[in-house]
């Protein structure tokens, strides 16, 4: 799929695309011992629960599925 | 394609809401606040107040000394205790940590820093090698291995925003003259040694045991560029696996907890001039709040051992021109490319948009350019006064009270490295990740040690020069 900037149909509105830096800091044991999810070098990027992959929200791929904020 | 509800916490793009929103920023924030209001002090004549506020404890010999001391400055420790928790509360609540859960904590890490604080103002204390540096790490590392805090505390154990503050202190209080003079020298050596490293992690990682890329890339971001920071980074640039980061942080935390103590003792056995060994540390150290402890311990011991030349401050100039400037900014530049790797040659489906060079902005170290701009500020504001007046009136009145509120800001980094180094809870890595870093990590230790002390050894050993 290639990503479309106009419909925003990307990582960040996928459901399974989690960035939050709390939820970050504590999926990746010692993350926060000499870094941090709140710096800026992490930028925005999160985990895709679904495919287990750490990757920036731009991406998007066949499995994107729109989040519904509630 | 189906819609779902989710009460998910924040998957956004962030934007120029980082301003608020990342610890870079508001370290910048909080560390002009206090550079400004020392400034401002200084020039209406009140350096007294800042000096009040920016207590720390006098040499000691006896317990009875140390313990007068601190009861006879009891008011100053209660205001820079109220400042801290103030500044700190307010940023950290506002970055979406809970205040119930902060304020304990903080209060708990500023008790042990003034117990550490004090430790390091014994008159014998260089002499047992108990730098306030060290003695923060094993006793964090103490009482998170032994005892079980509740994880709720690790909210006030912010190891990077205190490191951040500390650095953007740490720049007003380093002439920006050294900057120009010593950094493209710091990028040079910095840049040789990080390429070399990433290159024999990665080519060991995939040639030599057969790992996948994108971990060879993670592993090799951890060892030569920027540790923890660097490989999470590249790992969202390369598009890893989960596991990925969780191996790079377990090996980062591991070989920098090692050389917190190796650098600063061989060096000791090889009786290095202080920037020279800062320097050293500078590339071989994989996190800056692990290179500050290194570099500051060093640096104290060269301070009142007459065997080991120069000062503190040319270890901690050196380490910060060699980490800071000559590797920490260069994150999204080794983000941005390697994600261009990444997508236009590693990609099995396509699933990814062509990097932006935007790239290299947004994941910029922003605190670094409060570095700049304190060090800037704070050398336009001392150009015009003689050497005398920059010794007597500056130095103590405006220079020595942020150097103290730095240190500060380090000893809160340092037990809180130690506070959270929990060994039980990392990752577990497999022979093979430990191996290809490990071979990298040697190869980044001779060759730092061969450019610190022969090549470029001339620069490390006149940084005073450049004042």
């Amino acid at each position: 799929m290639k990503f479309n900037s106009k419909n925003k149909k990307c990582c960040y509105t996928c459901k399974y695309f989690k960035n939050d830096p709390k939820f970050l800091e504590e999926v990746f044991p010692g993350y926060n011992v000499l870094s941090s999810a709140y710096g800026s070098t992490r930028k925005d990027d999160g985990l895709c629960i679904r495919k287990n992959v750490y990757l920036s929200g731009y991406n998007v791929c066949k499995d994107y599925t729109p989040k519904v904020s509630s | 394609m189906s819609a779902e509800r989710t009460n998910s916490p924040g998957s956004s793009h962030m934007g120029w809401k980082e301003l608020y929103l990342k610890e870079d920023w508001w370290a910048v924030w909080l560390s002009f606040l206090i550079i400004l209001a020392a400034y401002f002090f200084f020039k209406s004549g009140n350096a007294n107040i800042m000096k009040f506020i920016a207590i720390k404890p006098a040499k000691w010999h006896t317990l009875g000394q140390a313990f007068s001391n601190f009861t006879a400055h009891l008011g100053a420790y209660v205001v820079n205790f109220i400042i801290w928790l103030v500044l700190f509360s307010i940023s950290v609540s506002i970055m979406g940590f809970k205040l119930s859960e902060y304020i304990p904590s903080f209060i708990f890490v500023y008790i042990f820093s003034v117990i550490i604080f004090y430790i390091g103002a014994w008159d014998k204390a260089h002499h047992y090698n108990l730098e306030p540096p060290l003695v923060a790490l094993a006793l964090g590392m103490l009482i998170s291995n032994i005892f079980r805090l509740p994880k709720w505390m690790d909210t006030g154990f912010r190891v990077e925003y205190y490191i951040k503050t500390g650095i953007v202190l740490l720049g007003a209080t380093l002439p920006f003259t050294l900057i120009i003079w010593a950094g493209p020298v710091a990028f040079i050596q910095a840049t040789i040694v990080a390429v070399t490293t990433f290159l024999t992690i990665y080519f060991a990682a995939t040639k030599l045991f057969g790992l996948d890329r994108r971990l060879g890339a993670t592993l090799g971001a951890g060892g030569a560029v920027c540790g923890v920071s660097a490989s999470i980074a590249i790992a969202g640039a390369v598009k890893a696996k989960k596991e990925y980061p969780s191996i790079a942080i377990t090996m980062v935390i591991i070989w920098a907890i090692i050389m917190i103590f190796f650098l600063p003792l061989i060096s000791r056995a090889l009786h290095l001039h202080a920037g020279v060994a800062g320097a050293w540390i500078g590339t071989s150290e994989f996190a800056d709040a692990a290179g500050f402890a290194a570099a500051q311990a060093y640096g104290m011991l060269a301070e009142h051992l007459p065997s080991i030349p120069g000062t503190e401050e040319d270890a901690i100039w050196a380490f910060t021109l060699m980490k800071v400037v000559g590797r920490d900014i260069w994150i999204g530049v080794w983000a941005f490319v390697m994600a261009l790797i990444s997508t236009m040659k590693w990609e099995v489906e396509e699933s990814g948009v062509k990097p932006s060079p935007a790239e290299i902005w947004w994941r910029f170290p922003k605190f670094v350019l409060g570095f700049f701009v304190a060090s800037l500020f704070m050398t336009a504001v001392t150009a015009s006064a003689d050497l005398l007046t920059y010794k007597n009136v500056i130095k103590p009145n405006l220079v020595g009270p942020i150097k103290t509120m730095r240190t500060w800001s380090f000893i809160f980094c340092f037990f809180s490295i130690g506070l959270t180094t929990r060994f039980r809870e990392l990752a577990k890595v497999g022979a093979r990740p430990f191996w290809a870093f490990t071979i990298g990590v040697i190869v980044n230790v001779i060759l730092g040690f061969i450019l610190s002390t022969k090549v470029f050894v001339n620069y490390w050993t006149h940084l005073h020069m450049a004042k």
